[in-house]
């Protein structure tokens, strides 16, 4: 076997899996319909249109500057496993990274990127 | 406790000097604008801090010439070629920097700045690239900076560039980790030298073409070509200039590297048919399409397809002094390129506007210098002499006819007639009489790319006159 | 005189870049230094004919080339003719934008001369480009289109598209004769023992005689031809017909003969019929043109057809007659171009429908006129008659007697369709309408001066010409026991040649 077979079992196995538990439900469930059940809502208006429209570009903003940060952040854990071996090597190396960070985090503080207008 | 991670050479940051010159001036850039107020001063602080970086990278880049290192263990070929496409990439960064004063609003420059820069990091990675991890870092960096510059224009064409770039390239992109992971597949490492080590397999072949295609695209060799006019297009001006040359001397870099020292000589020549084909093809295709074009910035990605196939095709049987002429014609290439956009960019009020081949209508007699230096770097651009586009393609010629590559240089050559006539529309236009209220005839208010275009003529002069020095300097491919 | 050949090639370029750089207002000061730069160019050619070659190192790899400049036999009374007749078009210069315009003419002529000069296949090759750009850009500036602004520029497009696709064929020819060879540094070199393989060989030559037979041009590349002769303003269109046509012809000579023999012997039976093909089909094409213009742009198809089957006949007296007759050809082409300008400046019209009568007003144009169409129809006298000579001796010599009996014919058409021309402008009947000008002006006539004086000379002693050419054709085509020029050829002299004829007759 090379030394693929494993991974092409993983997936298989992963892909089967995800198959089983997407069409399974839909299969054995049992599904009694009527006009009330099919409502959006129990009470209020019927939604005009569709919900998935249009909302502020800053959530963009945040969600970007979450994932920026989040991982540059999540960088830190693999250092702090190898800080001793990667010695004061890792250390400056961190710092440097830090610094790198702290002019971005600077930048976005000070251009108003935090700030909810 | 394991055993300890052996140092980093202080050699090996060495060799990265340079590219971190570059990323520390894009660093304070973004710092010293936080301290300004607002105004046109901020423009002028931010490009002269690249300015000063790009320079002082560019005399490291020089020193490093000669020195021959495998820095990271073979990760980034300090010295060789990557020198010259690395002072390619950063004449390139400051000449794009100059045709504007920077990218954007005066707010927005400072940020812009430091992504070009960036970007220009990851160029240089690329052109030193050992291994295909170096190869993505480099490519991905240059990439992400570039999504963001062609949509800093408030043009609607500027986002359809931004994000037609962002979605073609992610492919691109998508094509090229699929044959990394397949090369890495059959060799099992990441170096390009171990993959010419490994005996051949059909992995190998697969994960290679995939690999050329993601490259191709970058190169926008037909027919991966389609993204090139529109991005082009809608980009603004700086950042268009500085995608035609930039982006090309990091993926030719990584294209040479790859077909000198990553294929297996045995199977080499079968696996890089098709990109003598594809470069055919774009020559032809590339000049037929420009043809049609009426906006410069159009004409001119068009014709940089043609001319990046013309560069391609030096690499035909991969002699060794094939790599040097590819690596020759692009720096004419750079030059003549650039000194054109310089003049598009005198021509127009704003930097971010764009311009149609009818501004040129009787400029010869308007402005005559202008017209002079327009004629010269077309002239270069279309390959005759006295340019440094005749020389580079008398070498490329020899090569490709010395390698055996007969079809290919007669393709050239019609590839080459059909560009005179791309060319000499607009020199015709210069030079025809007209009525001068029917032209819009704008003028640009900064000096700079005057600077750009006295120093690109004088090098397609001299390059074109006394080719054999420059190119000899270039080192072969190891 | 050291650097004296360079200085010929890059002087004119760099004077024409010094003229576009003047202010605005110094046109005819302008053209004035543009003719003396001419003069000057004409008194050193003149005055210094044993100057040594200039050569610099240029490349080394892929291939070697030189910057190597040098007078040549074939060469040197081309260039002088080059020369004189650039004088003549920058003295009869009149337009707008003078400054730009005799800038452009400058550097035509410093490239022109570059093409002739060059003893290296590169540099060659990168002058025979170069000459082209400023004939496009005085076409473009300052053509006469025959249908209104709108079309101008459609002469160019052909002009360019043509030359430039044959100019790249010659680009790629080099580059592989360099690879094969290891040395472009060839032309006029007698050591440089020259051998291009069969396969190779075949290939290259096409590229150089493609490049050649567009720049001639030769029946069926010469479509591009009449317009641009029509379009050009005279003062260019003397040069560009008198003697960039010539460019093709004498690469036929200098590079053909010696490096592409065997080719070219084996080219022979096609190429000998495409030109009798153009030497008829021109002269007769001419006689029916209305167009004055045009009947001279024909008539030069018809004559330059005549030279290339003499180049093709490899025989030494037919190849000295037409070195005589390019340079013939030159002068009175460059003379008739020059008349014919002032005739359509003066009458806004080059019709000879339209035109008539003009002699009686005008007897020094006619002179000047009926002087060019004489020398142009063969006169005996006058050069275009010893060219003409020598070429049917040496054909019929070689064995080409069928051809050298067709030749006879064009040459009693010209004398038709010349005549038919004098005739047509200035005698008949008054046309009422035409205006009334001044005769030929001291300028006009001063221009036209050295032309005339030129064929005149050379109709009586075609000496120094064919002496030179001569020479110059025994060692091209073959060892042969050495002859006194200008002598009758004898057959022994001729016999490699009479070996090629047999796959003619």
């Amino acid at each position: 076997m090379t030394p693929y077979g494993p991974v092409a079992i993983y997936l298989a196995v992963a892909l089967a899996a995800a198959l089983l538990f997407t069409v399974l439900p839909g299969l054995m469930a049992q599904r009694k319909p009527n006009a009330v059940k099919s409502e959006a809502y129990e009470c209020g208006v019927e939604p005009t249109s569709d919900v998935s429209g249009r909302f502020p570009v800053r959530f963009y903003l945040i969600a970007m500057l979450f994932v920026v940060f989040d991982v540059e952040a999540a960088s830190f854990y693999p250092w702090a496993v190898q800080m001793h071996q990667l010695r004061v090597f890792g250390l400056l190396e961190m710092i440097v990274f830090v610094i790198v960070l702290g002019i971005g985090y600077a930048y976005v503080w000070k251009r108003g990127g935090f700030q909810w207008r | 406790m394991s055993p300890p991670i052996p140092y980093v050479n202080s050699a090996d940051l060495h060799a990265l000097l340079p590219t971190t010159v570059i990323a520390a001036a894009g660093l304070l850039a973004l710092v010293v604008d936080l301290f300004m107020s607002a105004g046109r001063a901020r423009r002028w602080i931010a490009v002269a801090i690249a300015a000063a970086g790009l320079v002082i990278a560019g005399v490291l880049t020089a020193q490093q010439y000669g020195h021959s290192y495998p820095a990271f263990g073979g990760a980034y070929m300090q010295g060789g070629f990557a020198v010259v496409l690395g002072e390619i990439a950063i004449f390139a960064t400051l000449v794009s920097l100059g045709l504007g004063i920077g990218i954007g609003r005066d707010d927005q420059v400072a940020g812009t700045t430091a992504i070009v820069l960036w970007s220009t990091c990851g160029a240089l990675l690329m052109a030193g690239a050992g291994n295909l991890m170096m190869i993505f870092l480099g490519l991905e960096l240059l990439s992400l900076g570039l999504y963001c510059l062609c949509a800093m224009s408030v043009r609607s064409a500027a986002r359809e560039s931004g994000l037609k770039y962002l979605l073609l390239s992610s492919m691109a992109s998508g094509f090229l980790l699929y044959g990394m992971a397949l090369l890495f597949g059959g060799t099992g490492s990441v170096a390009l030298a171990a993959i010419s080590a490994a005996p051949p397999s059909p992995l190998i072949a697969l994960g290679a073409g995939l690999f050329l295609v993601g490259i191709a695209f970058k190169l926008s060799l037909v027919p991966f070509h389609s993204w090139t006019p529109d991005v082009y297009e809608g980009a603004p001006l700086s950042v268009t200039a500085y995608m035609s040359v930039v982006t090309k001397a990091g993926a030719l870099g990584v294209l040479g590297r790859f077909a000198y020292a990553a294929l297996p000589p045995a199977t080499a020549n079968a696996i890089l048919l098709p990109v003598w084909t594809v470069a055919a093809i774009s020559m032809i295709v590339g000049n037929l399409a420009a043809l049609q074009q009426i906006d410069m910035k159009r004409l001119l990605a068009y014709s940089g397809i043609g001319q990046v196939g013309y560069i391609v095709a030096a690499f035909a049987g991969q002699t060794p002094l094939g790599l040097r002429y590819a690596i020759f014609y692009l720096a004419a290439y750079t030059f003549m390129n650039l000194g054109a956009f310089a003049v598009v960019a005198l021509m127009l009020k704003d930097a971010d506007g764009s311009l149609g081949v009818g501004a040129f209508a009787g400029l010869a007699y308007r402005r005559p210098w202008l017209a002079a230096a327009m004629t010269f770097f077309l002239l270069s651009l279309a390959g005759l002499p006295p340019t440094a586009g005749f020389t580079g393609k008398i070498l490329i010629l020899a090569s490709s006819v010395g390698a055996g590559y007969w079809w290919l240089s007669v393709l050239l050559i019609a590839g080459t007639a059909i560009s005179v006539y791309v060319y000499f529309k607009i020199v015709r236009a210069m030079f025809v009489r007209v009525d001068e209220a029917h032209v819009r005839a704008e003028r640009s208010t900064n000096p700079l790319p005057w600077i750009s275009i006295a120093v690109c003529a004088a090098a397609v002069f001299v390059l074109g006159i006394y080719p054999l020095a420059p190119s000899d300097i270039i080192p072969l491919a190891k | 005189m050291t650097g004296l050949v360079t200085a010929l090639v890059l002087g004119p370029i760099l004077v024409g870049f010094v003229l576009y750089a003047l202010p605005k207002g110094a046109d005819a000061g302008a053209k004035w230094a543009g003719v003396a730069v001419a003069a000057l160019a004409v008194a050193l050619t003149l005055g210094n004919p044993h100057t040594p070659d200039d050569s610099v190192p240029w490349l080394a790899r892929p291939f070697g080339a030189a910057f190597h400049f040098g007078f040549g036999a074939i060469s040197y009374w081309i260039v002088v003719l080059l020369q004189v007749a650039t004088f003549s078009a920058l003295v009869a210069l009149r337009a707008t934008r003078l400054r730009e315009y005799t800038a452009q003419m400058l550097v035509l002529l410093g490239a022109m001369t570059g093409v002739f000069l060059a003893k290296d296949l590169l540099l060659f090759a990168l002058f025979w480009d170069l000459m082209l750009v400023p004939v496009f850009l005085l076409m473009v500036g300052w053509g006469l289109p025959g249908g209104g602004p709108r079309r101008a520029g459609t002469a160019a497009w052909r002009y360019l598209i043509y030359n430039l696709a044959g100019g790249l064929c010659l680009l790629l020819a080099t580059a592989a004769f360099g690879i094969v060879h290891g040395s472009t540094d060839v032309i006029g070199n007698p050591d440089a023992h020259v051998v291009i393989g069969n396969v190779w060989g075949a290939w290259i030559f096409a590229g150089f005689a493609f490049a050649f037979l567009v720049k001639t041009p030769v029946f069926p590349f010469h479509t591009w031809m009449p317009a641009t002769y029509g379009e050009l303003p005279p003062p260019v269109v003397a040069v560009v017909s008198g003697i960039q046509s010539k460019a093709g012809l004498y690469g036929f000579i200098v590079i053909g003969l010696p490096f592409f023999a065997e080719q070219m012997r084996a080219a022979t039976p096609l190429v000998v019929a495409l030109g009798i093909i153009s030497l008829l089909y021109g002269a007769f094409t001419a006689l029916a043109q209305s167009d004055a213009k045009r009947v001279v742009a024909y008539s030069s198809l018809s004559h330059l057809g005549l030279i290339l089957i003499a180049i093709f006949s490899f025989d030494q007296v037919a190849i000295a007659g037409a070195v005589v007759y390019i340079v013939a050809h030159g002068l009175f082409s460059a003379a008739l171009f020059l008349v014919l300008g002032y005739v359509e400046e003066r009458e806004e019209t080059r019709s000879l429908q339209r035109l008539g009568g003009l002699g009686y007003g005008n007897p020094r144009l006619a002179g000047a006129l009926v002087f060019a169409a004489l020398a142009a129809l063969g006169l005996p006298g006058l050069a275009g008659f010893a060219g003409e000579l020598l070429i049917l001796t040496g054909l019929y010599h070689a064995g080409f007697g069928a051809v050298a009996l067709i030749a006879l014919v064009p040459i009693v058409v010209a004398a038709a369709y010349m005549l038919r021309l004098f005739q047509g402008i200035m005698n008949g009947p008054k046309v009422a309408d035409l205006p009334e000008r001044r005769d030929l002006t001291w300028i006009e006539g001063l221009a036209v001066a050295p032309l005339v004086l030129g064929f005149i000379l050379l109709g009586i002693d075609p000496a120094p010409v064919a002496g030179l050419a001569s020479d110059a054709a025994r060692a091209l085509t073959g060892p042969q026991t050495p002859v006194s020029h200008r002598a009758q050829p004898r057959r022994s002299e001729t016999e490699s040649a009479y070996v090629a004829a047999d796959s003619v007759r």
